[in-house]
């Protein structure tokens, strides 16, 4: 936060210190870009314009949360922001540099060359939380176009928001075979309705042997050379050491903050700590998710050093398998103030893998190449499903959790099949599960009130939890 | 002097009540049909209770109740409201300890309920949403037939070839089975097929907390007897008929629950 932290730390100023550096932001973008595109942007993309949501929300945390933990989340809306920013700005002023990437497919390469990285998911991620009406009306749009009604609802509004022109236009498409199949099928529609070249990184199924890394790495390698055909850039090795150096620091704090998580009561958890790690896909290697990194780090740091806590009455730390639904963004808010639970960690945020040697090209593009194997989801959803239980029951035991929530999104195939044996594991070991069903991105399927009742029914039957 | 406690279980279809004493015994119980009110079926439950136990007047000298149903937030009277999860594992194991797993079938859900060795509730899942498997379904279905709910539960025990119903949604199932009665089946083998296809779909929402034995039936359903022999013919594993109403195990733990908490005194909500 540099000098300017005085402000973010005081109770008066937090929430000017924010404003003010939101407004310089668009302040920026305005001149750069020119007032009439911004504008048009706006008119255009109607997925920008719904902040309203996002402040009921903060205004709704800053009831229970400590200011700090309160202001991680204005740290995330900003890092989102800038991102944003960042798009907008390379799509406007370089449109050919502009390249659409999966949400599983780190920008950390297109970053270092120079391009444009956007990851076409991340509307559609933060979308149903500001404006859950509007997500199902794209969810309606690819279900019309032809797209399968009981697949993922996030790859769904994905191909809803670019059948209604609702992004930039990119040089190029990466996607991949991860982290499912409904994913993986989206970007054939995408590629027809934009006429645009996708190339599919095939990750192995069983990545974990030594030759299927190697090959995925020669997929790399087959990914930046399309790129270089594609946009007529070169990777810039002195660059990507750079970038992945970046990563490098960012990654640092990561880990530095979940060893403070670690401890009871959590200096930070929940929305905050899912919402930072989106980071890594949206921006790997760039300077502003290094910042957001040592911000929340920061904070964290602060909270622990006058013997604080994220919530006053920490009783419950949860672990989150899947994602959090995205249609009821209060969830854990709900969960901190009526049960003192607070989401440690979840499998998404679980981004574990080593620091990226900088030593040579080779170990830069392998080790690239591993972090996107071993990436969430990438690794829960493929493979043996050990790569699944292994993770969650050593992220219980060193976070030192009370209870797992199993998000169980309905358009998830690959976690709802394993749903019997997560249930035996956590029985096995004593471990209180919820499953709970809900759907990503649809409030049609569950409600946020139906979420509510079932994790309700939980608390209330299975902690003993006495309200 | 005496101390009596009472559980409250106030459902969609019946209200009922349970009154036990300090030694845990039980010394009353009623049941009568929900009103549109929970509160007003609830005082007009307990008053019948009461009305039988000598030395009991009024609900006043109650020393503690527990409120359960769906209708349990409504009781302004009750020291304290539990879900009927946590009542009928409560109410199972008192009954039977040994009991580990609990298919509650109530008139508008139905549960199925993992319980430990404690006879606390370790895992459970429930339908909400759809009708098919819960009392209403029944009801619906012997109104289909022309007959009461109890000569509907005895009517597929005579079935010789039980016709297979396929429709999962009740609604449609309705029409199926009056589609069947008009092209003259055997009514019995109709309703075989009825109640196999509802004991299916208990088992197979039984099967996601992974049946353990000993399994027991609560709720009014559990008094459908042609649908507890399907079960019994689906599952590999005894089910077990408890030594006491079924459909009152609810109300049974929520009064155990209810001696439990009332040991010390609280405030009335």
């Amino acid at each position: 936060m540099g000098s300017y932290e005085i402000f973010a730390r005081n109770r008066f100023t937090t929430t000017p210190y924010y404003l003010a550096k939101v407004i310089s932001l668009f302040a920026g973008l305005t001149l750069s870009i020119g007032p009439l595109n911004l504008r048009r942007y706006f008119r255009q993309y109607k997925w920008l314009a719904r902040p309203n949501r996002q402040l009921d929300l903060m205004k709704e945390a800053r009831k229970n949360r400590s200011r700090e933990y309160w202001q991680g989340m204005f740290e995330v809306v900003y890092f989102l922001l800038r991102y944003l920013a960042t798009v907008l700005k390379g799509a406007t002023q370089e449109p050919e540099k502009l390249i659409w990437h999966e949400d599983l497919v780190p920008p950390e390469i297109i970053h270092a060359m120079g391009l444009v990285p956007f990851c076409v998911e991340a509307p559609g991620i933060i979308l149903p939380e500001l404006n859950a009406e509007l997500t199902e009306y794209f969810i309606d749009v690819a279900e019309n176009s032809g797209y399968p009604g009981d697949i993922c609802s996030l790859p769904k509004s994905t191909i809803g928001l670019i059948m209604e022109d609702q992004f930039p236009p990119p040089r190029a498409i990466i996607s991949s075979n991860s982290p499912c199949d409904g994913g993986m099928a989206s970007y054939l529609p995408i590629e027809q309705k934009l006429n645009v070249p996708v190339f599919r990184l095939d990750l192995p199924y069983n990545f974990t042997q030594p030759k299927a890394l190697e090959y995925y790495e020669q997929e790399v390698k087959s990914m930046i050379e399309f790129l270089e055909r594609r946009t007529g850039k070169k990777l810039d090795y002195d660059r990507l050491k750079e970038v992945c150096e970046e990563r490098n620091r960012a990654y640092e704090y990561t880990l530095d903050t979940w060893d403070m998580i670690k401890s009871r009561p959590a200096p930070i958890g929940s929305e905050v700590l899912f919402y930072s790690h989106l980071c890594y896909p949206l921006y790997g290697g760039g300077r502003i998710s290094t910042e957001l990194m040592r911000n929340i780090c920061d904070i964290a740091r602060r909270i622990i050093s006058r013997g604080g806590a994220a919530i006053p009455n920490e009783k419950y730390r949860v672990i989150l398998w899947n994602p959090p639904p995205l249609i009821f963004p209060e969830i854990f808010i709900w969960m901190e103030y009526t049960y003192g639970a607070i989401m440690v960690m979840d499998m998404i945020t679980y981004n574990r893998h080593p620091f990226i040697d900088t030593t040579s090209k080779e170990s830069m593009l392998r080790d690239l190449a591993t972090i996107m194997a071993y990436g969430p989801m990438a690794r829960h959803t493929r493979g043996p499903v050990e790569n699944f239980f292994g993770d969650l029951f050593r992220i219980y035991r060193e976070f030192q959790a009370d209870m797992i929530m199993m998000a169980a999104h309905i358009g998830c195939k690959n976690t709802r099949a394993v749903l019997r044996m997560f249930r035996e594991y956590c029985r096995r070991d004593n471990i209180p599960l919820l499953v709970f069903d809900y759907d990503l991105s649809d409030t049609r399927i569950t409600s946020p009130d139906g979420i509510k009742r079932q994790i309700a029914d939980f608390m209330d039957n299975v902690m003993g939890h006495s309200r | 002097m005496t101390s009596y406690y009472a559980g409250c279980d106030i459902g969609s279809t019946t209200g009922k009540t349970v009154i036990i004493n300090d030694a845990g015994e039980v010394v009353s119980s009623a049941m009568i049909d929900s009103t549109i009110d929970p509160e007003v079926t609830a005082i007009e439950v307990l008053s019948r209770a009461i009305g039988t136990v000598n030395g009991l007047e009024d609900m006043k000298e109650l020393d503690y109740i527990v409120g359960t149903g769906y209708g349990r937030i409504e009781l302004s009277f009750a020291h304290k409201n539990i879900s009927e999860i946590t009542c009928h594992a409560a109410g199972a194991n008192s009954v039977d300890p040994l009991i580990r797993t609990v298919i509650d079938i109530g008139g508008q859900d139905c549960k199925a309920i993992a319980l430990g060795d404690g006879g606390n509730v370790i895992d459970f899942v429930m339908n909400d949403k759809c009708a098919a498997g819960t009392g209403r379904f029944f009801e619906a279905v012997s109104r289909a037939f022309q007959m009461s709910l109890n000569d509907f539960s005895q009517l597929s025990l005579d079935s010789t070839k039980p016709i297979p119903i396929s429709s999962q949604c009740s609604v449609f199932a309705e029409s199926e089975i009056i589609s069947l009665i008009s092209q003259r089946k055997k009514p019995a083998d109709i309703a075989a097929g009825v109640q196999l296809s509802v004991a299916k779909r208990l088992l197979t929402l039984a099967r996601r907390i992974g049946v353990k034995e000993r399994l027991t039936v609560t709720g009014g359903c559990a008094k459908n007897v042609g649908l507890i022999k399907a079960l019994r013919e689906g599952i590999d594993i005894e089910v077990v008929e408890l030594p006491f109403d079924a459909q009152l195990i609810g109300a049974l733990g929520a009064a155990i629950l209810a001696r439990r908490d009332g040991v010390q005194p609280a405030r009335r909500t």
